[in-house]
């Protein structure tokens, strides 16, 4: 008894020592609650700046982090560790990428109209909160942490979306995605649960195990496979899990907006691409059948994973085309996105088991492009739509004329988005498509340049509507600080597209 | 005597998670399509709890301590859930997850 407590103190402690950002983290949540309480008098500034200090904090905790390569919260068996959090290279990425998307967004929620007059600790703490969630979604190793991770980030990003109790559409969204987004966590447990009664545990690398020596029929597995895709599909903004993301981003105010189309759709993927390594581990071969009679089979996870790929950017760029709201359109459009990011984890899924090796490096690359040009783009609409409350698409005509280096940002981040050059998304997207193409997945490649085409229809709607449409309104006055974090999201999109090559060598570095 | 196996647990599981379904698709009420994901949550509870006794390894709880997990996550859900619904009720009267739909164009 005595033996077994000293070793559960062991555990905890180790692991405690590796968790630093994620203490910081959950510490900046009560710190920024109490400052809400006790700061009545203070300016509703402060706990915003409060937020900058906690993030960079964490950050400075994270960037000590890099390189290690720990498992902790669990015990080591002969055959590997079995843990809850996997502190790795692959996991450092993403944390600090769901990090930056929350620094970025306390700028935009300094800026925005909604927010300007009202006291805003509990706005931050939910944003701190999120990210503390999606920081174990992204370093999970167990369906226990991943689940607790996805619920811990949804609910505080519900809670976001419906923060101003006084607007009806943050409401509607607030609604829309608490409901929808409990049904598919319900579904995904329920497949969870199935997964477990097939191979015995809820540890990625015991489920691999499991899945190489004995046995569940193949039907079992892909109703299992399909119920937990489900719930990362919700994460990841992805068919056929897509049909909340229009009404929350239009609804939501547009810095939670901004910070869901990112940060939760990465950690969406980090814990999917978790998942899926441990599914296709060894091979990605398995044995179906019972008793002797055991068959190697392949899993049927290109397909499914690519299927879903192709409708979520059919869906989305076919849905954005008659949107004329510009949340709605940026919605459908990340949609898309979720759809050419899903064609890269179909490319790691076929690519397991061949000589070629299971490369995320194209997903990462456009992963990082992402970050800038959508955050960019987001940036761009809270400035201009708290300053005139500007919502629809003709609300930005003219824009080219009344902040010319707002409407630049926007217009690059949109070519971006559509995947021209020479920006990011270009050469993000290109290395996308050489990789499918090197992959067998020659259709999904088409269809991705076929739906770049569609696409191409509302982002240049946009761009005319900026540059050609006329009016009559008056010069937009954006202020320094605004203009500098354009800088700081804009910068980099043209960098990624220029001088690509540093960037996509880092980006070798964070697979598995 | 009918001996109570794992395959009746899973059966009453299944009937739960069919059931949550219906009411999800069915019932309009935001009420009742949380009583579905209930239904739902409690089904895989249920599979855990069962799958732990029959299928696990020896002295390994990790279905059990999943379902106490389960049952936290669905009181927090729940409140979260019921207070964005009733901020919504204060500024439209109805529950009715169809009425809640005025941004589409």
């Amino acid at each position: 008894m005595q033996n077994s407590i000293d070793t559960a103190r062991k555990v905890v402690a180790e692991g405690m020592s590796g968790l630093l950002p994620e203490l910081l983290l959950a510490a900046l949540v009560c710190v920024l609650l109490l400052a809400d309480l006790f700061l009545r008098g203070v300016k509703p500034r402060a706990t915003a700046w409060i937020a900058v200090v906690g993030f960079v904090a964490c950050g400075a905790a994270l960037v000590q982090r890099y390189g290690a390569h720990a498992e902790i919260f669990g015990w080591v068996q002969s055959d590997g560790p079995r843990g809850m959090l996997l502190n790795d290279h692959f996991a450092w990425f993403f944390q600090m990428f769901v990090l930056a998307a929350a620094l970025v967004c306390v700028p935009m929620a300094m800026d925005h109209a909604a927010f300007r007059s009202r006291r805003m600790g509990e706005f931050y703490a939910l944003l701190a909160a999120a990210t503390l969630g999606m920081f174990l979604m992204a370093s999970s190793t167990n369906l226990l942490m991943a689940y607790l991770g996805i619920e811990f980030a949804s609910m505080a990003s519900y809670l976001a979306t419906a923060i101003d109790k006084r607007d009806r559409a943050g409401s509607e969204g607030g609604l829309k995605y608490v409901i929808y987004g409990s049904v598919a966590s319900g579904v995904m447990i329920y497949g969870i649960s199935l997964l477990y009664g097939m191979t015995g545990s809820m540890h990625y690398g015991d489920i691999a195990r499991a899945l190489q020596v004995h046995a569940a029929t193949e039907g079992q597995l892909m109703i299992a496979a399909v119920l937990i895709f489900a719930g990362f599909a919700y994460k990841m903004a992805a068919f056929p899990m897509h049909f909340w993301c229009p009404d929350v981003y239009q609804g939501a105010p547009t810095p939670v907006t901004a910070f869901l189309s990112v940060a939760s759709k990465a950690a969406g993927f980090a814990a999917f691409v978790r998942f899926l390594a441990a599914f296709t581990a060894h091979d990605g071969t398995f044995f179906i059948g019972f008793g002797d009679e055991k068959v190697p089979a392949s899993f049927g996870w290109p397909v499914i994973i690519g299927g879903a790929a192709a409708l979520s950017m059919t869906v989305g760029n076919l849905g954005a085309l008659w949107q004329t709201n510009v949340k709605r359109l940026l919605a459908y459009s990340s949609i898309a996105q979720a759809g050419y990011l899903l064609m890269a984890v179909a490319v790691y899924a076929a690519g397991k088991g061949q000589p070629s090796g299971g490369d995320l490096a194209p997903l990462i690359y456009y992963f990082v492009a992402y970050f800038f040009m959508n955050l960019g783009a987001f940036h761009v609409i809270t400035v201009i739509g708290s300053r005139t409350g500007a919502t629809s698409v003709a609300d930005f005509a003219g824009l080219g004329r009344r902040a010319p280096w707002m409407a630049f940002g926007l217009g690059l981040c949109l070519l971006s988005l559509l995947g021209m050059p020479p920006t990011g998304g270009f050469v993000g997207k290109l290395q996308l498509l050489s990789a499918a193409v090197k992959h067998d997945l020659l259709w999904l490649a088409i269809l991705a340049g076929i739906n770049t085409a569609i696409s191409a229809f509302y982002y240049f709607k946009l761009l005319k509507c900026m540059y050609l449409d006329r009016s009559d309104a008056g010069v937009i006055r954006s202020g320094a600080a605004n203009m500098a974090v354009l800088a700081v999201l804009v910068a980099p999109v043209l960098i990624l597209g220029l001088a690509f090559s540093p960037i996509a060598d880092l980006s070798r570095g964070f697979g598995f | 005597m009918l001996e109570v196996s794992l395959q009746h647990y899973l059966l009453v599981a299944a009937l739960l998670f069919a059931a949550g379904v219906g009411v999800i698709i069915s019932r309009r009420n935001a009420i009742a399509v949380l009583c579905g994901v209930e239904l739902i949550l409690n089904a895989a509870a249920l599979n855990f709890v069962a799958f732990n006794r029959y299928a696990a390894p020896a002295g390994r709880l990790d279905g059990q301590v999943f379902t106490i997990f389960i049952i936290i996550l669905a009181a927090a859900e729940a409140a979260i859930a019921l207070a964005i619904l009733l901020n919504l009720f204060q500024q439209t009267n109805t529950v009715d997850v169809d009425e809640a739909d005025t941004m589409k164009e």
